[in-house]
């Protein structure tokens, strides 16, 4: 039997102020902010990929500034369909802090499989001039092409590049990936957020 | 690692991840006040936390320094409260242990596990906290009571109409009397006058099923597994009824055949989930930072004093009452168990309660055993966490032990494959000594099932201390703070998470937009 | 649907959704009219009837256009009936109760075996057809269009297996005993599904019956569906094989005054069990009881005015109306 496509969360991942939330907004809502601001009031948003000409739902998760004294917790991790790792190419320590993102979430989330999990890498603020460059694209592309061949684009919130091109990718994989699985949520799970039984009708 | 907080004052500093802990935080960042939230482990939850199992035992065998504890007269003065320094392994002693390290074990426990009800008040406060969308659930799936000698053991309790129907345990009469009982304190239309009458004239809720011609079966069933009371006697007729419509309201509502639920991934996913509410909404969250003193100005907190040398100031410090210098050595107690299984228990179900009544045997507390699969997340497949906990803080560790070996057979050390008993320190509420009026302590709270206890505390104290304030106050959508200086298209402009944009289509972006969260995330 | 809700507002995805499907519908009809049996035609009544499966005359196309394909290469007509069935599939889980769904299902595998299409699975077809049903039947258990198709399902494959209904009946009616559907098939199949011989083992499953019966009785006596499986157990258990129809048991009546008392024992409990009351009318009347009958209905008549007509009635006819 057919199953209902299923939603897919995708996590945002990396230092603080690497653009996370600008990446988000930009993808979203198609706007930039030359200002910064640490994350407040950013949870979660769900919106429709198309993907192969049919609508798959997405639930893009920021990290609600959690990340920046690393205390996000297990549960943010949990059910990650896919992951962007974001680095600020003017920044060599927040590409330095990948491996670390990585790892904490291959350890939290435990996936199956995580050598094949949808990662996708970005270099984010390829737009500023102001800054030197501190992470070249071949260092980044190598360092993906270690960790088993992980996608990257090097991007810009600010210009728009490559940034509806990275959450269709990640989306594209995590469909990907979901087909060759039979399960991958817990089974039996209950919702407590849906109607409750009582009101549903009997028709 | 111990980057240091630079954010400047704040409006409110909260010690300690348990759940009153978290749900305060979230309660107050949802007001707009700045919340600093610090948590001295590694992970969400503090004695609610959720931990690998092994890492749980190696933990406990560290000393835990009770004995050496400060003197309150030394910790106390004009100035400063210097913070009582105690952790996780503080309220953990272990006193019996059972099968070795094993490699292929990996198991995450809950220090304080806790089933809830469906519609408890737990549930009910992710659902209007918005915090449902970050936890999930598993219903128990099947329950059981020992019934000591006669009618014979554990039995399968019949918990639904359909479980009624099917049951060996209660003959047909009584059956009819059972669910006449429970339609008469469920549904106050049917009630007739006599019945009335009987509710009236019974002091207690146990004379009044006597009085419904409940036999002894029906009413340790009710008492033991349905409202899980020890005593009935020890509660009112209303208090009974409210119970048992608790019960049958928690059946009905998800439709899972069971009143009861357990967290998906361990308990810890709770606060975790308040926390998150309340980083939504602004606060700060540092984890591994413990708080070594509260500065006093004018017999009032004015700050705090993290053990890495951060230095803010504060209007008020909410700090879990473990780190009270005042509150020494262990106050009270719970006997409890954990451990993995390869088999499950009684007859195979994977998510299965089993009430051990004080009653039967010698044992002075109920003790509750559940067992949880590999469902939940907190196992590999093939393996169950097995938790007991006595109901009583009078229990022994003899009542864990007798409950284990009704449940798994006497010979239970043998099929445990790794687990421990221990004693689990609380700092329940207990008067001692004044305080500054904005300084509040959290104190650990009794046994039971679903987390009332926990929720009503931080309820009070969210209350008394901000009395303008509505608790988790609807709608759910949370107005950003948006500093003076934003620009349009600030960065900061929340985002509306529903699938109104498309990435094709344009759509004016307004930077004080009130839409930072809502329900439930899909619209199936 | 189940357990969705759909917004007071229309919102404005939703409504062009429906306005794009109207325009679609509509020129999915033109295809039907115009016998269009090309494959953009095909392709665009597959979407309409995905998302409207209550239209009959676009099934009606289907059933044209899948017929036009007759004696072409079987490896084709495998996997369009496949995915023919898998569209039906798509078709019930967005609305379960689609007359005209289910119909063009069954025509499939009706089709398919006059056609000897070989529609290979590794369940076999009638097993496929049973777990589809049974899936149908936990989202909703009465939903009466699956114990349909089991029915027709088993005609087609030549599979008449009433023990395993039997069974199925038994975990559906554990599951709700208020399932009327649950207990029809039951009596449907009960003589056949069970086979006996001996009078022993016809003794024992009459009492096993009574016996779920009573649990029923005493659990919910409000509950219909058992009181009206109870009355076609005292009447034998009535069957119709071979052109005729037979009672599975000799009801005795020893048996009825057993079952008399154990009714009295319930309105004990319950004077005012309406279910029980009536029922004890019929076991007075069989057993030539007439007096205390009257008696009975003159109470059911007080304790339920509402149908003090039908109650008259039933006073003035004879043992075998009631």
């Amino acid at each position: 039997m057919p199953e209902r496509t299923k939603l897919l969360k995708v996590i945002i991942l990396g230092e603080s102020g690497v653009g996370k939330t600008s990446i988000l907004e930009r993808y979203v809502r198609h706007s930039f902010s030359q200002q910064y601001k640490a994350t407040i009031g950013a949870d979660f948003l769900s919106m429709d990929v198309i993907i192969d000409d049919k609508p798959v739902p997405l639930q893009i998760w920021d990290t609600a500034g959690q990340e920046r004294y690393q205390s996000l917790g297990a549960a943010f991790y949990r059910g990650a369909d896919g992951v962007l790792l974001v680095y600020d190419v003017t920044d060599a320590r927040s590409f330095e802090g990948l491996d670390a993102w990585r790892q904490e979430f291959i350890v939290s989330a435990n996936p199956r499989d995580p050598d094949t999990f949808p990662f996708v890498v970005l270099g984010n603020k390829i737009d500023l001039i102001s800054r030197p460059r501190a992470v070249s694209q071949k260092k980044a592309q190598q360092w993906c092409l270690q960790k088993g061949g992980l996608t990257h684009f090097e991007t810009s919130a600010a210009d728009n590049i490559n940034i509806d091109l990275a959450f269709e990718t990640v989306a594209r994989s995590a469909v990907k990936r979901g087909e060759e699985e039979e399960e991958f949520i817990l089974p039996e799970t209950v919702e407590i957020n849906r109607k409750p039984a009582e009101e549903q009708c009997n028709c | 690692m111990d980057a240091a907080i630079d954010i400047g004052d704040v409006d409110v500093v909260i010690v300690g991840t348990g759940i009153s802990e978290s749900i305060l935080a979230a309660a107050i960042a949802r007001t707009g006040r700045q919340v600093l939230h610090l948590e001295k482990g590694s992970t969400y939850g503090d004695s609610w936390t959720t931990i690998d199992l092994e890492e749980l035992i190696r933990t406990s065998e560290i000393p835990n320094g009770l004995a050496t504890e400060n003197d309150t007269w030394e910790s106390i003065n004009s100035e400063r409260i210097k913070l009582a320094n105690r952790s996780l392994q503080s309220r953990i002693e272990v006193v019996a242990n059972f099968g070795s390290v094993d490699d292929a074990i990996k198991a995450s426990v809950d220090i304080t596990p806790r089933p809830l009800f469906c519609n408890g008040t737990m549930v009910n406060l992710l659902v209007k906290s918005g915090g449902g969308d970050y936890v999930d659930f598993k219903a128990l799936n099947a329950s059981f009571l020992d019934f000591g000698d006669t009618p014979g053991g554990i039995q399968r309790v019949p918990q639904s109409r359909s479980e009624v129907f099917q049951s060996r345990l209660i003959s047909a009469p009584e059956k009819r009397l059972l669910m006449r009982f429970v339609k008469i304190c469920t549904d106050e239309d049917t009630t007739t006058d006599e019945q009335r009458e009987k509710q009236m004239s019974s002091s207690n809720f146990d004379e009044y099923m006597e009085a419904m011609l409940l036999n002894e079966k029906l009413r340790t069933l009710i008492s033991n597994a349905l409202i899980f009371v020890e005593d009935p006697k020890s509660i009112s007729v209303q208090h009974g009824r409210d119970l048992l419509q608790l019960y049958f309201s928690s059946l009905a509502r998800y439709g899972t055949g069971n009143a009861l639920l357990l967290t998906n991934y361990g308990g810890s996913e709770l606060s975790q989930a308040f926390c998150r509410i309340s980083a939504v909404n602004g606060s700060i969250y540092v984890l591994r930072r413990a708080v070594e003193e509260i500065l006093l100005e004018d017999g009032a907190v004015s700050g705090i004093l993290t053990t890495a040398g951060d230095r803010l100031n504060t209007r008020h410090v909410f700090a879990s009452s473990m780190f009270d210098p005042g509150r020494l050595g262990e106050e009270d107690v719970v006997w409890r168990f954990v451990g993995v299984l390869q088999r499950a228990i009684l007859d195979g179900h994977s998510r299965t309660l089993v009430i051990v009544p004080k009653g039967v045997g010698s044992r002075t507390s109920t003790v509750r055993v559940w067992q949880v699969d590999s469902s939940l997340g907190v196992c590999g497949d093939g393996y169950f966490v097995l938790y007991a906990e006595c109901v009583d803080g009078s229990g022994t560790e003899e009542d864990i032990r007798s409950a284990l070996a009704r449940v798994l057979g006497e010979s239970y050390s043998e099929k445990i494959s790794r687990g421990i008993i221990f004693k689990q320190r609380m700092w329940t509420r207990k008067e001692h000594g004044s305080r500054p009026s904005n300084l509040e302590w959290i104190h650990d709270v009794p046994v039971e099932i679903d987390f009332t206890g926990a929720i009503e505390q931080a309820e009070a104290l969210f209350r008394s201390n901000f009395p303008d304030e509505g608790w988790f106050p609807e709608p759910v959508n949370v107005v950003p703070e948006v500093s003076e200086s934003s620009e349009p298209g600030d960065a900061n402009a929340s985002y509306d998470q529903r699938h109104d944009a498309s990435p094709t289509e344009e759509e004016p972006v307004d930077d004080k937009e009130v839409l930072a969260r809502s329900g439930s995330p899909q619209t199936t | 649907m189940h357990g969705i809700m759909y917004g007071t507002e229309t919102s404005s995805e939703e409504l062009s959704r429906l306005s794009s499907l109207s325009e679609l519908g509509r020129r999915a009809l033109e295809c039907k009219v115009e016998a269009d049996l090309s494959d953009e035609a095909e392709a665009l009544v597959r979407k309409v009837v995905e998302s409207n499966p209550d239209d009959y005359t676009l099934w009606n196309y289907r059933r044209e256009w899948l017929l036009s394909l007759k004696g072409e290469a079987h490896d084709r007509l495998v996997k369009v009936w496949n995915d023919e069935l898998r569209l039906t599939e798509k078709a019930l889980l967005r609305h379960p109760k689609a007359y005209a769904t289910w119909q063009h299902r069954v025509w499939l595998l009706a089709e398919a075996k006059d056609m000897e299409i070989d529609l290979a699975t590794r369940t076999g077809l009638f097993e496929k057809e049973l777990a589809l049903c049974s899936k149908m039947l936990k989202m909703d258990a009465r939903n009466f269009h699956a114990w349909a198709h089991w029915e027709r399902v088993s005609k087609i494959a030549g599979k008449h297996e009433p023990a395993r209904v039997v069974e199925y009946t038994e975990q559906q009616i554990n599951a709700d005993f208020s399932n009327y559907s649950a207990w029809h098939y039951r009596s449907v199949n009960l003589a056949e599904g069970i086979p006996i011989q001996d009078k022993t083992a016809l003794d024992q499953l009459l009492d096993e019956e009574v016996d779920r019966l009573r649990q029923a009785f005493y659990t919910d006596p409000d509950s219909q569906s058992a009181w009206f499986y109870y009355r076609w157990l005292l009447n034998g258990a009535p069957y119709y094989s071979e052109g005729k129809t037979s009672a599975l048991f000799n009801i005795k009546d020893e048996f009825l005054k057993n079952e008399l008392k154990a009714c009295q024992e319930l309105i004990d409990l319950e004077p005012f069990s309406k279910w029980a009351l009536l029922t004890k009318v019929y076991l007075l009347r069989r057993l030539g009881r007439e007096a205390e009958a009257e008696d009975t209905i003159v109470k059911l008549t007080e304790i339920d005015p509402m149908r003090l007509g039908y109650y008259r009635n039933l006073a003035s006819t004879s043992t075998r109306a009631v």
